[in-house]
């Protein structure tokens, strides 16, 4: 699962979002640079998200504000890209404000609701 | 403004205007200037009439593979005709008369700057091309032919060519029977119409058969014919930089379509098997790396019944920006019970030493749930304009009315095309557009259901196909009953 992918997921059984992402194999693909699909997804994606995403993954801080135009900081678009299209999440879990586990499992997350019951 | 003749491939008939007009708009939209793109298509779609009228009025309904059609220019009927399967060609037309003599006499009558490209200079190499539908030429017939033309080709001061040439004249020549098939002996050298003109597109067909499902890696018994995919992603806009996904992905066959067309891409489904694919060099991965295309931007295992992408809904509630929609377009082939049953999956309640490696159990579901989830979904998550392209299964009994039966406020009806599998079964593809995100907002979400047909044409199709009782789907749990395990 792809940063990028994450940023469109919500908790199916509670609605709401963001999930919170506790990743064990992370992975990095190299892929084309493509800065206008960088711009043309920076207004659908939550930003305050991406920006916290940008912090767990130490890829360091973004702008308080999402870059609109492509003249703005190439740097930025460089770490987007990295960032939401070139890391990869092999292994890990999404979690629910409320606790259900989703596994991610070969980078393809498992999104059906399985109640916990540990009695 | 020119007249152009457009002339479609001999099947899908039902699918191919509807395809020129998708690919006509996606044209228009990629142009930033244009103001008011809708304003242009539907001048567009009024241009096109079929070239053969009487056909039309045949009880037997043969609907002709020869339509006229005004494009802006050449660039725009290339632009247009290259992206289409269904077009076999796009000629810009010089003459149409009833025979080749009068033909011939129209095309002398013309002025000289009709055919301007061809007499700028030596260097403007050709080659003329007899076409002709409904009847077959011999060599030698064929030369005869194009020697009938031989007082205009002969004006062009460029070099004939018949492999490096820069352009290419067709003649073409209409004899199909007029009353179908018949046992009648028909006149077939009296042809119903003859054209001439310059050949401007050729559709994409060859390049559609690269990727020919027979030379596929990984397929499973429900991957879409490569050519009908095409024709999906085309409906659905399929273009360089757009976000499309298949929430149904299976063995990826459509998603590859539009990934050939240069869409982003994003799968979901919800039967394990197919995602993880049969071993590492045979999933839905090594379709891609194939044809080299983009990878997908990511594969979810997830229920459509309660999918677990964002609904623009609750963003607001969090953020203050507000984003109308993240998707380009929904393609959808729908597991309609035939091959593939329609499912859900079940909740259970598990001790968490398992959760991570549980596949949890699945159980069969109605397919008007499956439609009305995929509107619910579509209605939170595309953007305006963007498109809603699905199959439903029908049986021979479907008709133009039944067409009118799925409708929700917030989609307007593109179109509707029947292909016929077998003489019971049939099958259409419905396309919907999104309208704008300011247009809705005026009813409750939760309504959405009820504007769907309560006994639709789909229902229990199954049942019906196979006249079996127990397919019926009454039996099956309704859409929010799995609540019950709470």
């Amino acid at each position: 699962m792809r940063l990028l992918t994450y940023n469109f997921l919500q908790c199916p059984k509670t609605k709401t979002f963001p999930l919170i992402l506790e990743p064990t194999q992370v992975e990095t693909i190299e892929t084309e640079y493509n800065k206008e699909f960088i711009l043309r997804m920076i207004p659908r994606l939550d930003w305050n998200l991406v920006r916290q995403v940008s912090r767990q993954f130490a890829f360091g801080e973004l702008p308080q504000v999402a870059p609109k135009e492509s003249t703005e900081d190439e740097e930025t678009f460089r770490l987007l890209h990295k960032m939401l299209l070139e890391t990869h999440i092999k292994e890990g879990v999404l979690k629910s404000q409320d606790g259900t586990i989703y596994p991610i499992k070969d980078g393809i997350p498992n999104m059906l609701i399985t109640q916990v019951n540990d009695e | 403004m020119h007249k152009y003749l457009v002339i479609f491939r001999d099947i899908h008939k039902e699918f191919s205007v509807p395809e020129l007009l998708s690919v006509y708009s996606l044209v228009i939209r990629r142009q930033k200037d244009i103001v008011k793109p809708k304003l242009q298509e539907d001048f567009f779609a009024k241009t096109i009439r079929s070239a053969s009228c009487d056909l039309e009025t045949d009880t037997k309904k043969i609907r002709g593979v020869f339509y006229f059609a005004n494009f802006q220019s050449d660039q725009e009927a290339f632009l247009v005709g290259s992206r289409c399967v269904l077009v076999r060609a796009i000629i810009r037309l010089w003459s149409h008369a009833r025979s080749h003599e009068l033909c011939l006499k129209q095309l002398q009558s013309l002025g000289k700057d009709v055919f301007k490209e061809l007499l700028l200079s030596e260097k403007e190499s050709f080659r003329c091309r007899l076409f002709s539908y409904g009847r077959k030429y011999s060599q030698s017939e064929t030369v005869n032919r194009i020697n009938f033309y031989s007082s205009i080709l002969q004006q062009f001061p460029g070099k004939v060519n018949l492999q490096n040439f820069k352009h290419e004249i067709w003649i073409v020549e209409d004899s199909f029977p007029k009353a179908g098939h018949t046992n009648e002996p028909s006149r077939i050298d009296i042809p119903n119409h003859v054209y001439a003109g310059l050949l401007i597109a050729e559709g994409c067909v060859k390049q559609v058969q690269k990727y020919t499902l027979k030379k596929r890696n990984f397929i499973g018994t429900t991957s879409m014919d490569a050519e009908l995919a095409f024709i999906m992603a085309n409906f659905a806009l399929a273009d360089n930089l757009k976000l499309i996904l298949d929430p149904f992905v299976g063995t990826a066959s459509i998603l590859i379509s539009s990934a050939a067309f240069g869409a982003e891409t994003l799968g979901s489904d919800l039967s394990f098997t197919v995602l993880k694919g049969k071993n590492k060099e045979e999933n839905i991965v090594s379709n891609f790396r194939q044809y080299k295309l983009q990878q997908p931007l990511g594969i979810v295992r997830c229920d459509i019944l309660h999918n677990p992408w964002r609904h623009e809904s609750i963003m607001s509630s969090f953020t203050s920006f507000k984003c109308h929609g993240w998707l380009d377009a929904i393609v959808a082939d729908l597991p309609y019970g035939v091959r593939e049953s329609s499912r859900e999956f079940v909740g259970e309640k598990l001790h968490s030493r398992f959760v991570l490696n549980h596949i949890p159990k699945t159980s069969r579901v109605g397919l008007d749930n499956l439609v009305s989830s995929l509107f619910d979904f579509a209605t939170s998550s595309l953007v305006g304009g963007g498109r809603l392209v699905f199959w439903l299964p029908c049986t021979d009994e479907f008709s133009e009315r039944d067409k009118t039966e799925i409708c929700h406020p917030s989609f307007i009806s593109i179109a509707a095309c029947r292909q016929i599998l077998t003489c019971r079964f049939h099958r259409v593809l419905f396309v919907f557009e999104r309208k704008a995100w300011e247009d809705d907002k005026l009813y409750d979400s939760d309504m959405s259901g009820a504007f769907l047909h309560q006994g639709p044409f789909y229902k229990d199709f199954a049942a019906k196909l196979f006249r079996e009782e127990k397919r019926t789907e009454d039996a099956l749990w309704r859409k929010g009953q799995w609540h019950r395990i709470e």
